[in-house]
């Protein structure tokens, strides 16, 4: 077998048994890597109806079949199920983790049971052994990185891990590398429940491909054009990072403003004081997930910022809008600090900001008062408050316990109808993209197996811009108008297949808006697979139907996740004044077109036979 | 009639300024200021796609012309015309 180690490793937490088990090659074809081996794994590996939080539930954390072979960074999923959705969930994350997981020898690690005391496991070519974690536990996630590398190999260990939000079980947490995030679906709290601190890998054992010689050709050119990029969502990435996406969504409407309520230049225009040039006045440098040749990550250096000097990452287009534009703050240096709170303590900058900009809402509206919030001014625009109010959330301190679990968790602790102010789908806090603007991601808000997310549905996006991607070329898809649901579902869910392998196969998603990225050609040179477009896309849909069978199981109602009131409402004012969508019907014909029954969300029968999946799935 | 026109991101490359006046006819309509514009098969390149859709925002006085009569928006004297690309990520 080419590409994989061909193993993966459970590790039960309880018993401290750690068992290597051998994978074979038609299911690593079946479901490629990633987050599409994880569900493979997980949905075999663990019974119907057990607690995200407890002993009997399982977290995942793996590569594909592309991670290493340098073509266009390098993310690993994590996955399990999500205490904030009770279904399937799933984040991914960048930098350089994945890389050395692989080299260590595993293509995923499966956690299961609860540890008595806290430990992280470390593997080493091989080699995994769970280590005490004690002295670790309390500490955020910059002293935990600190102490691990000082008591394994310094830089070369490569470290994911949470920080006290993870181990206080706060659905708002985020599993944490290199100060990137992965940071939906609520699976921090399922790591944090196990008393697993970190997971630690160094690993130097190359994974042989098939044919090399093919792979550093398809490489060599696939470089080049990412040098001579011309794509404009590539230079923009490349020059500024995701900040420059603040510039260019807000005009259109597509960033979500006041918690969402509305939209433009005109209802915010102190949004230039947050444009992606003020933040560049202190990028250092930029910054690279290994072996990404655009870099679109950047490091700053903000001394004089009032809330105390600040050496981190430059805030990611979804942190400036949650932070800044959804909460009317427009002061730079409280969004970097915002920022920088979510990377030291482990939080999910989405989450934490949609659930400050809903507590802001309540607030003003008299639902909750100085009493509650322990003297904070939750106002519209106040950076003050919304820095003090991350560092409340990520402590679980007074007014933050109430918010640490999420916007829809919150909404049910407060009560008093603060439901209609919490903008989340299926439990899931809506990023930074107003779905009316960004049409795709609006499907995917409603229709992916883990609603509420932006990494979900970027194929979809760039099909609605009619900008070239990975494969357009290849699948060809007529011209549309995107505010016809129904001529784009099937398209839509084409495109949700393609984005799934992507991710499985470990790659990032801002890869396609590069030059070509040879998506399929590079897994036919690393597996040596006669591997087709119409098999990539079945893949991904099988991949796509196992997440939602998995939410079946759980018992958990998917037709029930829909968009907010105020979000599926014609706009009356702003940029998209007048602009309809209809989202039940985009559901509607999103289900037909994924084979699934719209009235109960099941997979088909004949969808289910025709991925293969009855003996895993059973009667749904 | 006087229209006036704010480029933004890549167009502000295209056409070299950030912003300009453009005289369209009376009664012009969003595809009469795009003729003006967009004068050669290069820039029309950069908002239709292949098959001739937009592919790049157009915002008459702040409002997206989707949420108008698209292309066949009427303009008046003195409007507005923000012209920038579509795009997303994060």
């Amino acid at each position: 077998m080419f590409g994989y180690n061909g193993k993966v490793l459970f590790v039960n937490l309880s018993d401290g048994e750690i068992e290597s088990r051998e994978l074979s090659e038609s299911l690593y074809r079946q479901f490629i890597g990633g987050l599409g081996l994880g569900v493979r794994m997980i949905y075999e590996n663990t019974e119907p109806g057990v607690d995200p939080l407890g002993p009997d539930s399982m977290l995942g954390f793996s590569v594909g079949p592309l991670t290493g072979a340098g073509l266009h960074g390098a993310r690993f999923a994590i996955m399990g199920k999500s205490p904030m959705t009770g279904g399937w969930g799933d984040a991914n994350c960048g930098g350089s983790f994945a890389v050395s997981f692989k080299n260590a020898g595993y293509d995923g690690v499966f956690f299961k049971g609860i540890s008595h005391k806290p430990v992280y496991l470390f593997i080493k070519d091989g080699v995994a052994e769970l280590r005490d974690a004690g002295h670790l536990w309390g500490k955020d996630v910059y002293q935990t990185e600190e102490a691990i590398k000082q008591e394994l190999e310094g830089s070369r260990v490569k470290i994911c891990s949470i920080g006290p939000p993870g181990e206080q079980l706060a659905y708002c947490a985020a599993v944490m590398h290199d100060q990137s995030a992965a940071g939906r679906s609520g699976l921090a709290a399922v790591m944090g429940s196990k008393r697993l601190k970190a997971f630690v890998v160094s690993g130097s054992q190359k994974v042989p491909v098939a044919d090399p010689e093919r792979l550093a050709q398809l490489r060599k050119a696939y470089l080049q054009g990412v040098k001579n990029v011309q794509h404009p969502w590539g230079q923009a990435l490349r020059d500024y990072g995701t900040s420059v996406f603040f510039d260019a969504l807000i005009p259109p409407g597509s960033t979500p403003i006041k918690n969402f309520a509305v939209q433009g230049e005109e209802a915010f225009p102190d949004y230039v004081l947050c444009k992606a040039d003020e933040f560049m006045k202190y990028r250092t440098r930029r910054h690279a997930c290994l072996g990404c040749a655009i870099a679109c990550k950047g490091w700053l250096e903000m001394k004089d910022n009032k809330y105390g000097p600040i050496s981190g990452t430059v805030p990611e287009y979804e942190t400036i809008t949650m932070f800044g534009s959804d909460c009317l703050v427009s002061d730079l240096e409280a969004v970097v600090k915002a920022n920088d709170l979510c990377n030291q303590y482990g939080l999910d900058t989405i989450e934490v900001g949609a659930t400050v900009a809903f507590a802001i809402e309540c607030y003003e509206n008299g639902l909750i008062d100085d009493k509650d919030t322990g003297g904070i001014e939750l106002t519209w625009g106040n950076a003050d408050a919304l820095v003090a109010m991350v560092e409340k959330i990520a402590k679980r301190e007074g007014f933050g316990d109430v918010l640490a679990d999420g916007v829809k968790v919150a909404a049910d602790r407060i009560g008093k109808g603060s439901e209609k102010y919490a903008m989340h789908s299926g439990g899931q806090a809506l990023p930074a993209h107003d779905p009316r603007g960004d049409i795709g991601l609006g499907w995917g808000y409603c229709c992916d197996a883990t609603p509420g997310r932006h990494t979900a549905d970027h194929v979809k996006h760039s099909h609605d811009c009619k900008v070239a991607f990975t494969l357009s070329d290849r699948l060809n898809f007529p011209d549309l108008d995107p505010l016809d649901v129904d001529a784009n579902a099937g398209i839509y869910a084409s495109c949700s297949a393609v984005d799934r392998v992507i991710t499985s196969a470990g790659l990032c998603f801002f890869a396609m808006w590069t030059e070509e990225l040879p998506l399929i050609e590079a897994i036919v040179a690393v597996t040596g697979w006669d591997f087709t477009l119409e098999e990539c896309l079945k893949t991904g849909r099988r991949i796509d139907t196992l997440r939602q069978a998995y939410n079946i199981r759980e018992g958990v109602d998917t037709t029930q996740w829909k968009m907010p009131k105020r979000v599926a409402a014609v706009p009356t004012d702003g940029p998209m004044k007048g602009k309809k969508l209809e989202f039940d019907r985009m559901k509607l014909k999103g289900y037909q077109a994924l084979g699934w029954d719209p009235e109960t969300g099941k997979p088909l029968n004949a969808t289910v036979d025709e991925m293969g999946l009855r003996e895993l799935v059973g009667n749904l | 009639m006087k229209i006036r026109v704010r480029f933004l991101l890549d167009f502000v490359k295209i056409f070299g300024r950030n912003a300009m006046e453009v005289k369209v006819p009376p009664n012009g309509k969003v595809s009469d200021l795009i003729d003006v514009l967009f004068d050669s098969d290069e820039k029309r390149g950069h908002i239709f796609s292949e098959k001739n859709y937009l592919k790049g925002h157009f915002l008459l006085n702040g409002v997206n012309i989707l949420g108008l009569d698209g292309l066949h928006t009427l303009l008046n004297e003195n409007d507005e015309v923000v012209i920038m690309p579509n795009m997303s990520g994060g």
